[in-house]
């Protein structure tokens, strides 16, 4: 019983795990991709002049989608999750510190260690913001083959090797499915066999992660949508 | 009445049935939320979770706004400073109790 996760723990983690059950983010991870992917393939080939001001626009749509990712969301979200199964804020997008408001609304961080349900939250937020930068930070590293080796086969080794590392860094959060995880190693399989020069596996290898985010984005909304029809009545 | 037994007597009332604890609990873990999510998680119906949500306010443990996300219409719910150091003084109170039934300290005469 001492060792059992205690309800406000349990409650943080399934808000957190709410963000994605949707699939928008998934999809605007994917949508994302494709279009950095396709403006790095597109620039790193002799290409029409056509095809470079369609890749600067891949481009601006992907930046404009980097700065407001947690707008985009939100308006995606206030369309299709919120009216079925309610609106809570993200953790993700939360302060570290607790927050509780004033009178006016205001969000203000509580500055408090020795309460211990709060320290509990915020050791469970620190973790986990730990474990999502490592995993960044080795899949970053675990991408650099893809420049620096030569043999084609080297797409298959990083697609394993990151695989490995998104299963590890996130099976505790759950916040990638299975999908995406398997489908690294196939992807970097795909392009080894395509035997692509490294400037064009690159690209081919983040086009491929954003096909794989998009489609288990859509995967994981068409499942939300089947399970969450939209309330008749609209509610309090 | 037993030094021991204070502290159960000191539970806030407020806060200590089940259902305004489950609001509480969520709302503690999540900066804030709206009254859909809250009944979902606490499997609460429309009239029973506005009834407790009723009660909190008053406390001034929660403030509830009315207001927009786009067109829908969203009921949002956030802890108060009041609500936040109330939840965490009963929090503290209810683990002193589980301390002290742990320890056999309770059972002791």
């Amino acid at each position: 019983m001492a060792n059992s996760p205690s309800p406000i723990f349990l409650a943080e983690k399934r808000s957190w795990s709410y963000w994605f059950a949707d699939g928008l983010p998934q999809l605007l991870i994917g949508i994302s991709a494709i279009l950095f992917g396709f403006y790095f393939i597109s620039m790193t080939t002799p290409a029409s002049t056509a095809l470079v001001v369609l890749s600067f626009v891949a481009f601006g749509a992907y930046l404009l989608i980097q700065i407001r990712a947690p707008q985009i969301l939100e308006w995606l979200k206030a369309r299709i999750t919120y009216p079925r199964t309610g609106y809570a804020a993200s953790p993700y997008f939360a302060t570290k510190n607790n927050v509780y408001c004033d009178a006016n609304l205001n969000l203000t961080p509580v500055h408090d260690p020795n309460a211990p349900a709060i320290a509990e939250i915020k050791s469970v937020r620190r973790a986990r913001n730990r474990r999502l930068s490592r995993t960044y930070i080795l899949m970053a590293v675990a991408s650099l083959g893809l420049w620096f080796v030569h043999s084609p086969w080297i797409c298959a080794l990083t697609g394993i090797v990151m695989g490995i590392i998104l299963w590890v860094g996130t099976r505790a959060d759950r916040s990638v499915s299975l999908l995406v995880i398997l489908g690294f190693p196939i992807i970097g399989f795909s392009v080894g066999a395509l035997q692509l020069a490294p400037h064009a596996r690159v690209g081919s290898f983040i086009l491929g992660v954003g096909l794989l985010f998009l489609l288990d984005g859509l995967v994981s909304l068409v499942l939300y949508l089947r399970r969450n029809p939209v309330a008749s009545v609209p509610v309090e | 009445m037993t030094p021991d037994l204070q502290a159960l007597a000191s539970l806030d009332r407020v806060i200590h049935e089940p259902a305004r604890l489950m609001i509480m609990t969520v709302l503690y873990a999540v900066p804030e939320a709206d009254f859909l999510y809250l009944q979902r998680e606490c499997a609460l119906t429309q009239g029973n979770l506005s009834s407790h949500l009723a009660k909190l306010e008053e406390a001034a443990y929660v403030t509830i706004v009315k207001t927009f996300k786009g067109k829908y219409p969203l009921t949002i719910c956030r802890l108060t400073k009041n609500g936040r150091e109330a939840f965490e003084e009963y929090v503290r109170k209810m683990q002193y109790v589980a301390g002290a039934t742990a320890n056999g300290n309770g059972s002791s005469h």
